[in-house]
């Protein structure tokens, strides 16, 4: 064992023997911490409420904001079957699929949800809801929906295109025509992206 | 003499004419009274038998299990739950319901369940795996790889009307076992099929015993007098009751045929009792005493079933194992001597111990806090009648394990605390609920250290104040503002005296009674100093504050700067909505216990259907929960990674009231929102911090439910920038001390901090990594 394995090896047991000290009086851990900058002014100071915040908080200036996201990603999977999802999700969500066809909207709510009890992250299963949640007419939850599905979707253009469609008819069905443009002009926007 | 003689004689004709008349009245008076009587009783007994014939309390099942390759469920613990749903460890595959361990496998044989959005078939299958989960999944009848298939559902409870409730679980006589009807049939009523309802012999037998003792004593019933009996008869014992049970067991059979008296006899005769519920019926029985169904029962314990409907006070298996014991012995020697089992089932079968369920209450009432959840869900939209009676089925959203899970920490870790902390014993309470992070379902719930307690539950009616469980929403309203505020702004720690119109004015003081100068934004939560919290309220304004708590579900914050120190009444059920919205992003999720509510004939009647809405931006809530890691990494509750795994990122926030009164922690992984709540019922100091007190409670659960990582990643409208955490601007390149924060985007400060603490040496970067 290398010198310094052995010294490192000391030092990780340095810091877990800090961390399991109890909290009450501590005021900083490690290196994280500065000193303070100032020391407390008098114990009973007569302050305003809504006092000043110190000026070393200051945050940077609203700009004009460009797209700061990071760029769509083709290279993405094109849909859950290629997207390395867990079988039994592939299967609920199929099962999702089949029982909308058939109209037994119930049943395809209850499988997407024991999809979602399975993978709550997968981008693909919010979609399925939110087309589901358009077909029965519920707006505010299918936006919601396809909202958290581009969020989790890390900048897919194949899930997004289809998210701002359901958003567009999410919109419309709250009787929102402006925001329906709005989301119509993205998923268009997509569209030329994906296949230009 | 000689005249009245004739007089007197015609007087004793008329009077034998009269008396004839008048007989004949009375007797057909009486014949008509006892017709009327007879249709009075015939109708009584054809609206009980046509209409409902028993009150079906609401069946209250728990989530069943999922189970699928790649599930994070040790092959021990699915084990665990197997034993839990009644199913028998053998050494080869039986019926439905038995299982065979070995070291990385389970051959499970499962029972079928009709799920109302499609039956799962009983299956005999392979399951492959080990400690961190499942591995594989194959159907060992046909060789081929399965994806997904659910195990049947544990009955968890029932509801009952709440005095002198019956309680039943409904048998059809197709499903009941041969060994049962028969061998039910040969000790009760051989004649049951040949008879008129009742067996003259037996009465005529019984009515000389009684002659000869003077009272009434012997029984002597048939099935259907015994039907009669429980149905609509109290159980006085006089001549009169007698009498009307035998006629009411003849009009009984005239209107009914043998199978379906039969039918409603197994599932009205009284069982046994638990507390103030009823046990009817074989069905339930088979629970109660041998948690699983009666398609499972072995002879011995049908025999021990039919031996205790002779009397289930006197004979019940719990307090009187020995007579019980008896009993049944000699319902398997009558068994055996009518050839219902061969000589050799008789000789095992009375080798056998009872075998009564090892819980006490078969696999109803474990969950009595969580039953609780459920009636109050459901009453909103159903009246009492139709839940106790209908038989309504009722599909939750409860997790067995994650709820004993839960339960284990309580029952254990109170007791712990107070040897630990000198406090008497049982002086300390606790509560606790558990969510699933995405989609708000209640997977378990504890109301009290008495677990099956079915009184006071401290989970959905304690209101006590939250203490600093409240800031991450004084912190997010914050966030919200990113021209304002980021992670990485400077507060200041200072004195803060606040007044109110029309009361005193409130100076509030650290925990630790000292000042940190200007410190971090996420820092001042991390290590939930009071001061820059309300200092960054006053800021923000209350009005922000109650925005952001209203955003995660929260709606009564009242309009009081001592709401950002949570001097604001919480149940552990709203804490645990408000940490759900967080942890699901900020997609406001309602929490719910149920599923679905089914007919008693399985037809759909109400879904509860996920139910989902962005209300609060996803960015400020991710920086919040990059602070609340804090907390746990470096912060109050630093002393958790102790417990959970290192590489398990967690979020949560530790809560303490004035005096040391209440003992808070929340907090979340990906997979679950755990709320824990330690204090005293009378109101008095506990000396516990919510460090010291609920802290370690969590930190144990989320390590025993084996819980998942949060996603680092954050979503599209934040990114890292390198701090300088000593004045908040980014850090030179290389900056000894500089730690990666996230912002909103477009929000990043651009001044750049002179490199203060010098250029960074190589080594030392994994040091940095392990600090933060």
């Amino acid at each position: 064992m290398s010198v310094i394995r052995v010294s490192s090896l000391l030092l990780v047991l340095t810091v877990v023997a800090c961390a399991s000290q109890p909290p009450a009086g501590q005021s900083t851990v490690g290196a994280v911490l500065p000193k303070p900058v100032t020391l407390p002014s008098g114990t009973d100071g007569d302050i305003t409420p809504g006092g000043p915040i110190l000026p070393g908080g200051q945050t940077g200036q609203p700009q004009p904001l460009p797209d700061t996201r990071p760029p769509l990603n083709p290279n993405l999977p094109k849909s859950i079957e290629g997207s390395g999802a867990a079988a039994p999700v592939i299967s609920l969500v199929k099962a999702a699929r089949a029982s909308l066809k058939a109209g037994r909207t119930d049943e395809a709510g209850a499988s997407l949800e024991r999809a979602l009890r399975i993978e709550p992250r997968n981008p693909w299963i919010w979609q399925a809801l939110s087309s589901l949640h358009v077909v029965t007419q519920k707006g505010e939850q299918a936006e919601s929906e396809a909202r958290k599905s581009n969020s989790l979707g890390r900048r897919n253009p194949y899930l997004e295109v289809e998210n701002w469609r359901l958003i567009a008819e999410a919109r419309k069905l709250r009787g929102d025509q402006a925001g329906a443009e709005a989301a119509l002009d993205k998923h268009q926007d997509l569209q030329r992206f994906i296949a230009p | 003499m000689r005249t009245h003689f004739p007089r007197l004689r015609f007087d004793r004709r008329s009077l034998l004419r009269y008396g004839l008349i008048s007989l004949a009245l009375v007797l057909s008076a009486t014949l008509v009274w006892a017709a009327v009587q007879v249709a009075l009783l015939d109708r009584e007994i054809r609206n009980r038998f046509s209409s409902v014939r028993w009150t079906l309390p609401a069946q209250v099942f728990a989530a069943p299990q999922e189970l699928y390759p790649g599930l994070n469920l040790p092959l021990d613990e699915l084990q665990h739950e197997l034993v839990r749903l009644g199913y028998r460890q053998v050494a080869a595959l039986e019926g439905p319901g038995t299982f065979v361990a070995r070291a990385d496998a389970l051959d499970i044989s499962t029972r079928a369940f009709a799920f109302w959005d499609g039956p799962q078939q009983a299956t005999r299958m392979l399951v492959r795996g080990g400690a961190s989960g499942i591995e594989a999944l194959s159907d060992l009848t046909t060789g081929k790889d399965l994806d997904l298939t659910r195990l049947d559902p544990m009955l968890i409870g029932s509801i009952y009307p709440s005095r002198g409730g019956e309680d039943r679980v409904l048998i059809k006589l197709g499903d009941a076992p041969e060994l049962m009807v028969q061998g039910l049939l040969a000790v009760e009523d051989k004649n049951f099929y040949g008879h008129m309802g009742i067996s003259i012999r037996g009465i005529a037998r019984a009515m000389f015993q009684n002659i000869t003792t003077g009272h009434v004593k012997q029984g002597a019933s048939t099935i259907t007098q015994q039907l009669v009996k429980n149905f609509f008869l109290s159980s006085e014992r006089t001549f009169k009751r007698k009498f009307k049970e035998i006629l009411m067991a003849v009009l009984l059979e005239s209107h009914y045929e043998k199978d379906e008296i039969l039918e409603a006899y197994l599932n009205e005769i009284y069982m046994g009792q638990d507390g103030s519920r009823a046990v009817h019926g074989f069905g339930l029985a088979s629970n109660f005493y041998f948690n699983k169904p009666p398609a499972e029962l072995k002879a011995h314990e049908l025999a021990m079933l039919v031996g205790i409907v002779k009397g289930p006070s006197q004979f019940d298996p719990r307090r009187r194992p020995e007579m019980v014991r008896e009993r049944r012995d000699l319902v398997l020697r009558i068994w055996a001597d009518s050839g219902l089992i061969r000589p050799e089932e008789y000789e095992a079968a009375k080798a056998q111990p009872l075998g009564i369920s090892g819980t006490g209450r078969g696999g109803v009432e474990r969950y009595p806090a969580f039953v609780q959840l459920v009636t109050r869900q459901l009453k909103d939209q159903y009246p009492d009648e139709a839940l106790t009676s209908e038989g309504l089925r009722i599909f939750t959203t409860l997790s067995p394990r994650v709820q004993e899970a839960l339960e284990q920490r309580l029952i254990e870790d109170l007791p712990a605390l107070e040897k630990a902390r000198k406090l008497a014993d049982g002086i300390l309470e606790g509560a606790g609920v558990v969510t699933n992070a995405e989609g708000g379902e209640v997977e378990a719930i504890v109301g009290g250290r008495d677990i099956r307690f079915a009184g006071f539950n401290r989970a959905l009616d304690s209101k006590r104040q939250i203490g600093s469980l409240a800031k991450p929403f004084v912190y997010l309203a914050a966030l919200m503002e990113p021209s304002r505020y980021n992670v990485g702004s400077l507060l200041a720690d200072e004195p803060v005296t606040v007044k109110m119109p029309g009361s005193k004015s409130w100076s509030p003081s650290n925990y630790d009674k000292k000042l940190h100068g200007s410190v971090p934004l996420y820092m001042a939560l991390a290590q939930s100093y009071n001061l820059p919290t309300v200092r960054l309220g006053l800021d923000v304004g209350v009005a922000k504050v109650q925005q952001a708590l209203a955003g995660a579900g929260f709606f009564n914050t009242p309009a009081l700067p001592s709401v950002f120190l949570g001097a604001l009444d919480m149940a552990p059920l709203d804490v645990a909505q408000v940490y759900n919205t967080l942890a699901a992003a900020g997609y406001q999720t309602p929490l719910s216990a149920i599923r679905e509510v089914l007919t008693k004939d399985g037809k759909p009647l109400k879904r509860y259907e996920f139910k989902v809405k962005q209300t609060l931006p996803e960015g400020p809530v991710f920086l919040t929960t990059w602070a609340l890691r804090k907390v746990l990494e470096l912060g109050t509750a630093r002393a958790a990674y102790n417990i959970i795994p290192a590489g398990v990122r967690v979020a949560g926030k530790t809560g303490t009231t004035d005096d040391l009164r209440d003992s808070w922690f929340a907090g979340f992984s990906a997979d679950h929102v755990a709320v824990i709540w330690v204090g005293r019922d009378d109101f008095k100091p506990t000396g516990l911090t919510g460090a010291n007190g609920a802290m370690p409670i969590w930190a144990r659960l989320m390590r025993d439910l084996n819980v998942k990582s949060l996603d680092p990643t954050p979503p599209a409208e934040v990114e890292e920038a390198l701090i300088d955490p000593g004045s908040g601007l980014v850090a030179a390149d290389g900056c000894a001390g500089a730690m990666s924060l996230p912002f909103m985007a477009g929000y990043m400060p651009t001044e750049k901090a002179p490199c203060a603490a010098g250029l960074l040496e190589a080594p030392a970067q994994w040091l940095q990594e392990i600090f933060r």
